[in-house]
């Protein structure tokens, strides 16, 4: 045996004593693993040993007289009962603090009662389980049903929203005229020189349809937003959104200043801001009526 | 009964001769009680413990095996486990003392001799080791023999990983181990 495992048999031996240390009577270990079983008994007594040596560390304290008296009284009264019983009950003397040990005798009717609950527990524990698994099969059934409505629930707001953008494109297309503004890459952001929009507005400025294509992805952290500028010089937010790799967006809605004179995209922190704060990566001011 | 060592006078506890178990609580009460006092903090429960502990030894005298342990530690082990028993069942762990030699009564009714000289100077040579052990070491050992703790409580209350505790108990053990191997072997 290498030094490993016999370390390794070592530690066991001390942690099974210790789990077993509150056993009543002697611990012992029973698996000696791939020590001799000479080697392992040696071991065991010696960490047992070791165990019984640490009350030594203790001051001793000297119990009343009285508790040996009540003991001695004790076992006198037990050899006086029955000198030759090793294993009857002990008869207490007045006043002794002893605590009666059962009477081992089997009474006849103890093994059929035992026999009789055993299959009782039996029975028991395969109703329990066949409850469990026709529980079970309930559970899962029910989480099915829960995902399916959850699908049909995602698919509804799918519906809704390519709903709503069915009635803007029709408001838009007949409204009795239609404004269209180009958006082009402001000079500053020149890594978005390829980007390229199309606003179209109702006249009414009851609904208007973005599109924009060549747009880069927002860095991490950042979201585009449509600004819509008003006469007075201030903005008002058309929402956030972003783009993927090689994919134009469209973009619409039903609310806009009625006093917009420019339509802006600037890049924002996640979530938005109050007013534009971020580079601005598109911008339109040349508005071309229509009909 | 006084020129027999602690074997003979379980054998003649089997042979139902009381002048021997009066002989071996004298030898051991003492410490015993100690023992039962330190796990339950109360010395009325501790007297009660060790006399249930002694009415054991004298109805299952029969089971002792000297191959397994010395006597005393049979004793030892013995009544703390019926202390633990107690502790648990009374939930009395508040009123455990945090030093036993504080509350202890410095009196000793067991009788002089040349035993208790002997028990003495383990006593000393105990007491040397332990001091030698880390406070981390002793803590963990502590706790799992006079509270009867389970290593997992142990890292439950402590807050220490269970790894961690295993391994102190582990280390602070095999010290012992190669420490007292003087008195282990006399005590075999």
């Amino acid at each position: 045996m290498n030094l490993t495992s016999n370390e390794n048999f070592e530690d066991r031996v001390i942690s099974e004593l210790l789990d077993r240390l509150n056993d009543d009577g002697t611990p012992s270990v029973g698996d000696s693993g791939e020590s001799s079983q000479s080697q392992s008994d040696e071991l065991i007594r010696e960490y047992l040993e070791v165990l019984g040596l640490l009350a030594y560390d203790l001051e001793p304290a000297g119990p009343s007289p009285a508790v040996k008296e009540r003991l001695m009284s004790a076992i006198e009264g037990d050899l006086s009962a029955d000198p030759k019983s090793t294993v009857d009950p002990i008869e207490p003397s007045e006043g002794a603090k002893v605590i009666m040990m059962p009477d081992r005798k089997r009474p006849s009717w103890a093994l059929p009662l035992a026999a009789s609950f055993a299959f009782a527990l039996l029975g028991f524990s395969i109703w329990q389980s066949n409850h469990l698994t026709s529980q079970k099969g309930t559970i899962e059934d029910l989480a099915g049903r829960l995902h399916d409505a959850n699908r049909q629930i995602a698919d509804a707001t799918d519906y809704r929203a390519s709903l709503r953008k069915a009635e803007s494109n029709l408001a838009l297309v007949s409204s009795p005229g239609v404004e269209v503004c180009a958006l082009h890459p402001a000079d500053a952001e020149l890594s978005q020189k390829d980007a390229r929009g199309t606003l179209f507005v109702a006249a009414n400025h009851s609904s208007w349809y973005l599109r924009l294509d060549g747009l880069v992805p927002c860095p991490l952290g950042r979201k585009h937003q449509i600004w819509f500028v008003k006469s007075d010089g201030t903005a008002e937010s058309g929402g956030v959104f972003d783009v993927k790799p090689g994919e134009g967006i469209e973009v619409t809605s039903d609310i806009m200043p009625i006093d917009t004179v420019a339509v802006m995209i600037t890049l924002e922190p996640e979530g938005g801001s109050i007013e534009p704060t971020g580079p601005s990566v598109l911008y339109g001011d040349d508005v071309m009526r229509i009909l | 009964m006084k020129s027999l060592d602690d074997k003979e006078l379980v054998a003649a506890i089997v042979d139902r001769q009381s002048a021997a178990i009066a002989e071996l609580y004298d030898r051991y009460s003492g410490m015993l009680q100690a023992l039962s006092h330190r796990v339950l903090g109360d010395a009325s429960d501790a007297e009660e413990v060790l006399q249930e502990a002694f009415l054991q030894v004298w109805n299952q005298a029969g089971r002792y095996d000297s191959k397994r342990s010395s006597v005393s530690t049979w004793l030892v082990l013995i009544t703390r486990s019926r202390s633990i028993d107690r502790l648990r069942s009374r939930q009395v762990q508040q009123r455990t003392v945090k030093s036993a030699g504080q509350e202890n009564p410095a009196t000793h009714t067991s009788p002089q001799g040349v035993g208790n000289v002997l028990l003495q100077e383990r006593r000393n040579r105990l007491r040397q080791e332990m001091k030698q052990l880390p406070d981390e070491q002793s803590q963990v050992l502590e706790m799992a023999f006079f509270k009867g703790m389970t290593q997992s409580e142990i890292s439950e209350e402590t807050g220490i990983p269970l790894g961690t505790v295993k391994t102190r108990t582990l280390l602070a053990m095999k010290k012992l181990r190669k420490a007292l191997s003087d008195d282990i072997r006399e005590l075999l």
